[in-house]
């Protein structure tokens, strides 16, 4: 699969989160995010340090409406009198003579509020609503009252300039503001800044003014704004410090709104410029950090800055009234965290695509070979080779048809799929189902293939691979033979996985083969999965295949350990680990020198040497092996190189370290071939002996015929004696002869000449502390010049050793027991004799030579060793009586 | 020129042909000679005979009683003096070493020439008369030696 990828993903991916968050914030999604944000933070900035009102608001209630002159100039002269800095009305009193409004211009500080209404022409069109007659001609400053701007009904803005017919006229607030001189360059809308908190205007009652209620000094200097109070909950508005139940009243609003103006403390929002330079700045940084952290460090870091950005803004607010967009912040951060990291993801996936692609190629054509599934042959060499292996009458493979519930026949011999018995080839029922539910092979019982001319056993294995039943094998075969093949059930199990196997790659294959491409491939959605699916099988194939591997190299002869180039362990099979045990090493936290060193007698820096020779030239060591634990055997330690074939190494002159792939270890039991060498040398020792024996004579005989005064009678007689020698000699040899050309690879020797002398004496010094024991003292007469025995070592030490204990354990205390070796003739005798208690001879004979059951462990050997004694052409004399002890003679053929 | 009683010698050897030989060529210096073919016969002869023998030759490798074993009888129950002249086949220094340390006059490992062997059996000789009764005893066309 070809997979695009983006030049600078970096780039390509700040770039995207700008243009989103610009548009987004054009397309005015942020805002309600933004203003509860905002309001939370205003709430959050409450303080009373926010300055003093210069604002007192009168309230007049709603009935006073209609009054005229008496009641509103009356209140304009109590305000007056109070020296308020301006009077503001957020109305212009409709009921009122000229008069009032001729008062109110004299004052020059009267500003009176004209609220918009709808046009009767055209009621979408807002006008100003027009002055009273009465105050026509007079020169009135006025403002603009208009509905309050509402965000998802909270109010945080006030108009600084609205609209009109003929033109743009000031805004009530603005109005006042600019007649108390304050002039500042405010945008339109403008944020009313709530940070005093709410209840922060003073308000009181108009009546309350009209009686001289209040203190002068609430009056002195302040902008006085005078509205009707409706008292009507639909009049009160939200805002971010009188949010529900707490809401203000539209006159608090103004009164917030003035003070914002007069205070000069407008919250300023931060522009598009600065958010867009902070939304790259934000991008610029998240593509640099977010590249070297984990997924998990990167989420921390995300919050730990969306944090940041409150508590900045927050500062800003409250510091600078700055209010920034936090809120694109903090969708930039996570936008910027959600792309790098599904890129991040997507990459990974590709990478891992890509080398799940290139391995299971590689491991399937290794694992599948196509070339040998898409033989016909195949099939013909599995069924053939099953046949003959069990020697089967008939047998067939079936498969099952995806999708059916029938098999088909995949390759028979001596039948075909029509031999099945009609009502069994569906495979959801018995055998089959009984098969499947066994998990292995099964005998039946009913006929499945059709009757045969001669008695058949017939049997069912279902080809199960990987927990997937692919097909069944079915065959009949006679059941002498079935009987005669040793743990038959499970050769079939095992011979039935082998060919499951088999059938398993056989149908990847023809699937692959007759795969469907294009756009069908697309609309069944079979893309993706098929990586997957290969390498999942070609994981299968392998893992069983590492199973078998390791299993080969448990059942290794040799005991053996793999080691890495620096002789960390690899692999280890039983037998090592057995050998090792012996001597308690702890091989698994041992190198390959660390074992060296131990098994041998290679100090570090000869081991080290050695080693070096293994890695660098290639060279192969054997060096003999001292193990405490295992001192009765011999073993050699082979060192060899595994290098990798030539194959792998693309046809490179030459090696080098790295083609090294691991040191391989074996422990080698030479014991038997050092045991036939052994007895070899004493074969050629003695014939050694035998031939200097003879040649004396011949050397002799030389000497004489030499002599001028030897009578011709004598020369004659030394010429026969030369002649007998000599065929004597060639005789010897040819018989020496036989036994040295003796095939080591022969199997355990039965029969042998061997030297008895230091079988004895090892014999003798083994039992000495038994002897101790009973204070018996072993008086043994062992010739070292006695020839050689026809016997076997190993057998002939323990049967010496099961003579030497009957006589010692029937022997008197104290007494003395007689081992003797000597050679009369051609014969070896071995004589055992005591003083001891002795049973009758008669019993005694039936003890050894009988079949009668014996009740002593010593016994019962040596009756099992008598098999031997006639193997070896010898025999066993034995006698004893009431009180006369015991007395062996073992009689063995001698040799040279 | 006066008569002199010819040496007794004792051939001790398992191999009748070679004790043949060895007879022959000894006969020629006119030597007396008795011989044994294993050491219990040794022993036999040895205890048989009224005169001590002047040179006892001995083979090593023998049945029923090895050349050392008499030797050790020889020397240690028997303590007799008489000269002793080893013919060993195994050629080992530890052999010969327990020898010498037994008894043994003088080892040599075969095979020897006739001339060698005859020097050596002159060389150990030159003491004592002896008869022979207990063994086979041969003084034919035996030369007195003056």
């Amino acid at each position: 699969m070809k997979v695009k990828r983006l030049k600078y993903p970096a780039l390509s991916m700040s770039l995207f989160a700008v243009v989103a968050i610009l548009l987004l914030e054009y397309a005015g999604l942020f805002k309600m995010a933004d203003g509860a944000v905002y309001d939370r933070l205003v709430r959050g900035n409450i303080s009373p340090d926010h300055g003093v009102s210069q604002v007192l608001l009168v309230r007049v209630p709603l009935q006073k409406h209609d009054e005229g002159d008496g009641y509103w100039s009356a209140l304009l002269r109590d305000l007056k009198s109070q020296q308020a800095g301006s009077i503001s009305f957020g109305f212009t009193p409709e009921r009122v003579s000229p008069d009032f409004f001729k008062l109110a211009a004299g004052y020059g500080n009267v500003i009176f509020g004209r609220h918009l209404r709808s046009d009767i022409d055209l009621p979408e069109r807002l006008i100003l609503q027009p002055l009273p007659d009465a105050a026509a001609g007079v020169p009135l400053q006025w403002g603009v009252v208009a509905p309050l701007p509402v965000d998802y009904g909270v109010s945080r803005y006030q108009q600084s300039r609205l609209s009109v017919a003929d033109g743009f006229a000031p805004s009530l607030e603005v109005a006042i503001a600019k007649a108390a001189g304050v002039e500042a360059a405010i945008e339109n809308p403008y944020l009313v800044n709530f940070m005093a908190g709410a209840g922060r205007i003073p308000m009181v009652n108009a009546d309350r003014v009209l009686s001289g209620g209040i203190i002068p000094e609430l009056v002195q200097g302040k902008h006085v704004l005078i509205d009707f109070d409706d008292e009507v909950r639909l009049s009160r508005v939200l805002t971010p410090v009188g949010g529900g139940s707490q809401s203000i009243s539209l006159l608090e609003f103004h009164g917030y709104a003035l003070n914002t103006l007069l205070q000069q403390q407008v919250p300023v929002v931060a522009g598009h410029l600065a958010t867009t330079l902070l939304v790259i700045l934000i991008a610029g940084f998240s593509v640099f950090i977010y590249q070297w952290l984990t997924l998990r460090a990167a989420t921390w870091v995300s919050l730990a800055m969306v944090l940041s950005y409150l508590i900045i803004a927050w500062l800003a607010l409250s510091f600078t009234l700055i209010w920034l967009p936090v809120v694109e912040m903090v969708v930039a951060q996570a936008l910027m965290f959600l792309l790098l990291y599904r890129y991040k993801s997507v990459r990974d996936e590709l990478d891992l695509r890509q080398m799940a692609l290139s391995s299971s190629a590689e491991l399937h054509e290794k694992l599948v070979p196509s070339n040998f599934l898409a033989s016909h042959e195949h099939w013909s060499q599995v069924i053939n080779l099953v046949n003959q292996t069990l020697d089967l009458n008939r047998v067939i493979f079936l498969e099952r048809i995806i999708g059916d519930h029938r098999l088909r026949e995949i390759k028979s011999l001596n039948c075909s799929i029509d031999s099945i018995v009609e009502q069994r080839r569906d495979y959801e029922r018995t055998p089959y189902s009984t098969a499947i539910a066994t998990h292995g092979a099964v005998k039946l019982e009913r006929p499945y293939l059709e009757k045969s001319e001669y008695p058949e056993d017939q049997y069912l294995v279902p080809l199960i691979f990987a927990g997937d039943v692919l097909g069944f094998w079915a065959f009949g075969i006679t059941p002498e033979k079935a009987a005669s093949i040793p743990l038959f059930m499970q050769k079939l199990n095992d011979y039935g996985q082998k060919i499951a196997e088999l059938l398993y790659q056989r149908q990847q294959w023809q699937v692959s083969q007759t795969e469907v491409g294009g756009v069908t491939k697309y609309l069944q959605i079979k893309s993706g999965s098929a990586v997957y699916k290969t390498l999942l099988q070609s994981s299968e194939l392998i893992s069983r295949r590492m199973k078998s591997l390791e299993n080969v190299f448990d059942g290794l002869g040799t005991a053996t350990a793999l080691y890495d180039l620096f002789g960390g362990l690899m692999q280890v099979n039983q037998r090592m680990l057995a050998l090792v045990k012996s001597d308690n090493l702890p091989i698994y936290e041992m190198t390959a020198l660390d074992l060296m060193m131990a098994i041998t007698d290679m100090d570090s820096s000869r081991a080290r040497y050695s080693l070096r020779y293994v890695v660098m030239e290639h060279g192969t060591l054997t060096v003999p092996v001292r193990m405490k634990g295992l001192q009765e055997k011999t073993l050699v330690l082979n060192v060899r190189p595994m290098i990798q074939s030539s194959e792998s190494l693309g046809g490179m002159g030459g090696v080098a370290p790295f083609q090294l792939f691991g040191i391989l270890f074996e422990l080698v039991d030479v014991t038997y071939f050092k045991k036939i060498f052994q007895l070899k040398e004493q074969l050629v020792n003695r014939l050694n002996i035998q031939l200097r024996n003879d040649m004396e004579s011949l050397v002799m005989a030389s000497g004489l015929l030499n002599k001028k005064d030897l009578p011709e009678e004598k020369r004659s007689r030394v010429t026969e004696i030369i002649n007998q020698k000599v065929m004597m000699a060639v005789q010897m040899m040819g018989e020496a002869q036989q036994h040295l050309d003796m095939d080591i690879s022969g199997g355990p020797l039965e029969c042998y000449p061997i030297d008895a002398y230091p079988i004895a004496t090892e014999m003798v010094d083994s039992l000495k502390d038994k002897a101790n024991e009973r204070r018996l003292s072993i008086k043994a007469d062992i010739s070292r010049l006695v020839g050689l025995v026809f016997a076997e070592p190993d057998a002939l030490s323990d049967l010496l050793k099961t003579l030497l204990t009957i006589v010692m354990e029937d022997a008197v205390e104290a007494s003395e027991v007689e081992f003797t070796i000597t050679q009369v003739d051609h014969q070896v005798l071995f004589d055992f004799s005591n003083t001891g208690f002795g049973i009758p001879d008669d019993r005694f004979q039936e003890y050894i030579f009988g079949d009668g059951d014996v009740d002593t462990e010593t016994f019962r050997r040596l009756r099992g060793s008598m098999a031997a004694v006639h193997k070896w052409n010898g025999s066993l004399t034995a006698e004893s009586g009431v009180g006369e002890g015991m007395h062996f003679v073992l009689s063995l053929r001698g040799f040279l | 020129m006066s008569e002199v009683t010819a040496k007794r010698i004792l051939i001790v050897d398992d191999d009748p042909l070679l004790q043949e030989l060895m007879e022959l060529l000894l006969s020629l210096g006119g030597y007396f000679i008795c011989k044994a073919g294993d050491g219990q016969q040794a022993m036999a002869a040895v205890e048989a005979s009224q005169t001590q023998f002047d040179l006892i030759v001995l083979d090593l490798m023998m049945p029923v009683m090895d050349g050392r074993q008499f030797l050790y009888w020889l020397r240690k129950e028997k303590r007799s003096t008489v000269s002793v002249l080893v013919m060993s086949a195994i050629r080992t220094a530890t052999i010969r070493d327990e020898l010498i340390l037994i008894g043994a006059s003088e080892v040599i490992n075969k095979p020897i020439t006739a001339d060698t062997f005859v020097e050596q059996v002159e060389r150990l000789l030159g003491k004592g008369d002896t008869d022979c009764s207990a063994t086979s005893c041969h003084s034919n066309s035996f030369p007195k030696v003056v």
